[in-house]
């Protein structure tokens, strides 16, 4: 390779293979971390999420934000229902992300009830795109599923671009997973 | 479009492409129009502004040139810079002077007022007016040939690397590049390509990291205690750091990459062992440029008053720097201290250099990491007035600082993150400083080491950085 700049545009081009090998198993490698940090702590909003998704089957389910969440006592209702109670309310999560939350939960199995607490601004016809996307992060792992690639697309033209990178969907959350394995 | 944002990584590379693509006598153009359009993507209006400050420019040097009488070309160069300095002052200045006025006429019993102009600050204004004013002065003295294409003028105004928040550039290095506009070589893009890469890593992984904390608690400051304001005052220059020299590594790299090359911002400031020191060391362009316009003509002024005329030509260089940062009190505030700063070490200077002469001190490693941190902990003191949006602010904050301890408040998992990647510029600095030709990453011979250097901070940037595209604090200027 004589040309120099052909020679460049080589060595350009492993770069960018190496980095695509190189972010593809760090993805990997997250995804155990993940799976371990879930397995030592089951108090953390990410376990929810993923509790929510993946495996959870309470006959009433309750969704919603940060209210659901402080506000909603599964015990005292379970002893008045006499049915298994699960609180799914998760901070900084709004009606757009409930929703993509209660679908992902309905595609693997229905409960006797849903209780889908929604505030009054979730009402409101304006959409706040920084407010709804704020804890998009939480569903990252599903981006596979055909609603959630759809809801995370339409953050920002680039989303999709930048959701092809595995270190970019595991963006600051190293510390959180090793602190959740402690 | 910023540097950060995804439009920058599309936009970048396609123009550095089509840059080499074109003719050689077309480059100047092509580039003065990917500027204008990255421009036109922030304030597409205020291009007309940036446009007329080019026009101004341009025909008040042309104007000069064709003059023989230096007291005409003198004159001619004042009311250019009085064109030029307009903009400046109405979009920056007006609404603060008026208060200000108001605000003393009022303490006389005169009640009157003229409406605030509520009009946004152009993006990039004060870094071209001053490159303008630099080159008309420049022309003045005959240091440069005075630029008959107005194509490299509106090109050397409007750079789409440097506009928005620096390096300020001088004519004399960029005219003679312009006009021959390479093409990139290999090296080039390399040496361009790792500069934005580092320049990256410092904003989104330094800065923006640190900014979390740090404006957290400036921004409730009242609701914080002094140890917490403390820490956030201590973390705070290496914010300003990481983003401004971040970003100046990035505009540097990026011109880099078409073959241009543009003159540093910072030199590894924190290993500074005096405040003049510092001051060579951070924002030089800035310190460069009010060294050659402001400093050097009103010290050879007022040389007849000795080491008192450096004095009052440092406070004055100062107040000037501080001004330029902002209409606001704190910014005067800020620049009066770096002053008295000065002032200080000059009228001290010679004793000093008696001591160290004396005791061989600027060879102790102990009195070299003594001197660094008293200088990194009086800068860090007076970025108070920096930050805060008021003076009665910043003095809240300092007497919370000495007053009033208590429990710190720590946000573990994102000051965990700041204070590695911290550290990670702290000792590349801190190589780079004292072992240069050490443990050598992204300038090692093996290709494998600089690869795999790129590799991580590349992977540290995507894993570890703030991607949602947040401002540059310079853009506010």
């Amino acid at each position: 390779m004589k040309n120099p700049y052909i020679k460049w545009l080589a060595k350009l081009f492993m770069f960018i293979i190496a980095l695509v090998a190189i972010d593809y198993f760090v993805g990997l490698a997250f995804d155990q971390l993940r799976d371990k940090s879930f397995e030592k702590n089951v108090l953390s909003q990410e376990f929810t999420c993923n509790y929510c998704v993946e495996k959870a089957t309470p006959d009433v389910a309750i969704i919603g934000s940060s209210t659901a969440n402080h506000h909603y006592i599964p015990s005292i209702m379970e002893d008045s229902l006499g049915l298994s109670v699960y609180n799914f309310g998760m901070d900084g999560c709004f009606f757009y992300f409930q929703n993509v939350l209660i679908n992902l939960m309905l595609d693997r199995y229905s409960p006797s009830i849903i209780i889908w607490e929604i505030g009054e601004s979730s009402l409101s016809n304006t959409f706040d795109n920084h407010k709804e996307y704020q804890s998009i992060k939480r569903l990252y792992p599903w981006y596979s599923k055909p609603n959630v690639k759809s809801f995370i697309d339409n953050k920002d033209e680039f989303q999709k671009i930048r959701m092809l990178s595995a270190c970019y969907r595991n963006n600051s959350d190293l510390l959180m997973y090793l602190r959740l394995c402690e | 479009m910023t540097f950060t944002s995804f439009e920058f990584l599309l936009f970048f590379p396609a123009v550095v492409l089509v840059y080499n693509l074109c003719p050689q006598r077309f480059r100047v153009w092509f580039l003065l129009a990917a500027s204008y359009a990255f421009y036109a993507f922030m304030q597409p209006v205020y291009l007309l502004l940036l446009a007329a400050v080019t026009g101004i420019t341009y025909g008040f040097t042309r104007w000069m040139g064709a003059t023989d009488d230096d007291d005409k070309k003198r004159k001619i160069m004042v009311w250019g810079i009085i064109l030029v300095l307009l903009p400046l002052f109405f979009f920056k200045y007006f609404n603060f002077v008026n208060e200000s006025i108001f605000s003393l006429l009022a303490l006389c019993g005169i009640e009157s007022t003229v409406p605030a102009i509520k009009w946004m600050l152009p993006v990039g204004i004060s870094f071209y007016t001053f490159m303008a004013i630099g080159y008309m002065i420049d022309v003045n003295n005959e240091e440069v040939d005075v630029e008959k294409n107005i194509g490299s003028v509106g090109l050397f105004l409007s750079f789409f690397p440097y506009i928005l928040s620096g390096p300020i550039e001088r004519a004399g290095n960029m005219f003679p590049q312009l006009k021959k506009m390479p093409a990139s070589q290999p090296a080039d893009l390399t040496a361009g390509l790792k500069l934005m890469l580092w320049g990256y890593f410092m904003k989104l992984c330094v800065a923006d990291r640190l900014g979390i904390y740090v404006d957290a608690v400036f921004n409730n400051f009242a609701h914080h205690n002094g140890t917490t304001l403390t820490l956030a005052t201590l973390l705070y220059p290496i914010q300003v750091y990481g983003d401004l020299g971040g970003y100046s590594l990035i505009a540097i790299g990026a011109a880099r990459c078409m073959g241009l090359k543009i003159i540093p911002n910072f030199n590894r400031p924190f290993f500074a062992t005096s405040m003049s020191e510092l001051w060579r060391r951070w924002h030089m362009s800035l310190i460069n440029w009010l060294t050659d316009y402001i400093y050097t003509p009103l010290s050879f002024a007022l040389r007849s008053w000795k080491v008192w005329g450096i004095v009052c030509a440092l406070m004055l260089t100062f107040l000037i720097s501080g001004i330029w940062h902002g209409a606001a009190l704190t910014f005067i505030v800020w620049g009066f201290v770096q002053g008295i700063y000065l002032s200080i070490e000059a009228l001290l200077q010679k004793r000093r250099s008696t001591l160290e002469i004396k005791h061989k001190l600027t060879k102790r490693w102990w009195y070299i990491l003594i001197c660094c941190v008293v200088v990194y902990l009086l800068f860090a003191f007076s970025q108070i007035f920096g930050r805060c949006a008021t003076v009665s602010d910043a003095f809240v904050v300092i007497g919370k600082i000495f007053t009033d301890r208590g429990t710190i408040f720590l946000d573990r998992q994102t000051l965990g993150y700041a204070f590695l990647m911290v550290a990670i510029l702290f000792f590349k600095d801190l190589k780079d400083e004292y072992f240069p030709a050490k443990l050598q990453f992204f300038e090692s011979r093996s290709f494998i080491v600089r690869f795999t250097s790129y590799i991580f901070v590349l992977l540290f940037i995507l894993l570890f950085g703030i991607l949602d595209s947040s401002q540059f604090i310079y853009f506010q200027f």
